[in-house]
């Protein structure tokens, strides 16, 4: 996304996500091969249901996907093991969740289409994680807080 | 998309890190949130300093339309002579608040560039930052204009600008979608 979370300026706050069962897929690129060992996402003021957290390449198909894990623990980062070799190139890591009760902290550019311009899509009606994205342009002005770690501890 | 070997961002625009050297993160407490904007002069054509450090495979370019599109608009890249490298023609603007996209073909080297865009109306306008950064800052950023009505102009004459206005516009590899 090239930085563009910052200027947004980190204005995260605690945000029920947009659509149900709905993944959010923001592109990145690695000029070099790494391990992904964890990924990591910031759980809101209040937690419900089950969230999945994976990667995919460029063309949709998943690399790896955490699996339906329940949401556990307000206001707080949620971390789990998830182990990829990426070669050199260009990804989406993706979050889902499976309800709108549940929270993230998020932050909200002027305009869902400010989103496409930055590459994001989504994939509706994509929980859990599946083999293969249909990408779609997103509906919601929602960047969730989530990493991928190449460390164990995050 | 290309394959997922490639490790080029798949959207760069004037808001990228790679667009005069991450201005626009560094400025991030000028610059605040974007907002829908009239451009600041008609028949203009700004420049914003682009370096990639990476081939780019330009497919198409764009711009984020404000909320009262309005005249002709050309988006394109220039090399560091001001040749013209790619662009999308002079095209009506259409579509509020939404990107617009514009063929636009061209196998980028590693280096120096130029992200141009220009209006034929002020009436017409983007996505950008609402708290403007500043002449001074964008002239210390490399910003640059030229005289000329959509189409940008294949060979650039630039001269110093006097716009207070950085919009969010910029290329993609992608041939479609988003």
């Amino acid at each position: 996304m090239a930085g563009y979370a910052a200027v947004q300026l980190l204005t995260w706050s605690s945000t029920t996500w947009p659509v149900a069962s709905a993944a959010i897929l923001l592109p990145f690129s690695i000029q070099s091969a790494l391990t992904v060992q964890r990924c990591a996402w910031s759980n809101g003021a209040a937690v419900s249901g089950n969230v999945d957290c994976g990667i995919y390449n460029e063309d949709g198909t998943r690399v790896v996907s955490l699996g339906s894990t329940a949401q556990a623990g307000v206001n707080s980062v949620q971390t789990a093991t998830l182990s990829a070799s990426l070669v050199a190139g260009s990804y989406f890591m993706a979050l889902a969740l499976d309800n709108t009760t549940g929270t993230i902290l998020a932050t909200a550019p002027a305009s869902a289409s400010i989103g496409r311009c930055v590459g994001i899509q989504w994939a509706t009606t994509f929980f859990p994680l599946g083999a293969t994205a249909t990408f779609a342009n997103p509906t919601n002005a929602y960047i969730p807080q989530f990493c991928l770690g190449l460390q164990t501890t995050i | 998309m290309a394959t997922t070997t490639d490790t080029s961002p798949i959207f760069i625009s004037s808001m990228s890190t790679l667009c005069m050297g991450g201005y626009a993160l560094g400025d991030g407490g000028q610059g605040g949130a974007l907002a829908s904007n009239a451009a600041q002069a008609a028949n203009t054509a700004w420049l914003f300093p682009l370096y990639l450090p990476y081939t780019y495979n330009v497919q198409r370019v764009f711009c984020m339309n404000g909320n009262a599109p309005g005249g002709n608009i050309d988006v394109g890249v220039y090399n560091s002579s001001f040749t013209l490298q790619c662009h999308g023609g002079s095209t009506a603007q259409a579509g509020a608040s939404v990107p617009q996209y514009m063929a636009a073909t061209a196998t980028l080297s590693p280096g120096q560039y130029y992200l141009a865009i220009v209006f034929s109306s002020v009436a017409g306008g983007t996505y950008s930052f609402s708290t403007v950064p500043g002449v001074s800052g964008l002239r210390m950023g490399g910003v640059l204009a030229v005289s000329s009505a959509p189409p940008l102009p294949g060979t650039a004459s630039p001269v110093a600008t006097t716009a207070n206005y950085l919009p969010l516009f910029g290329i993609t590899r992608t041939a479609s979608g988003f």
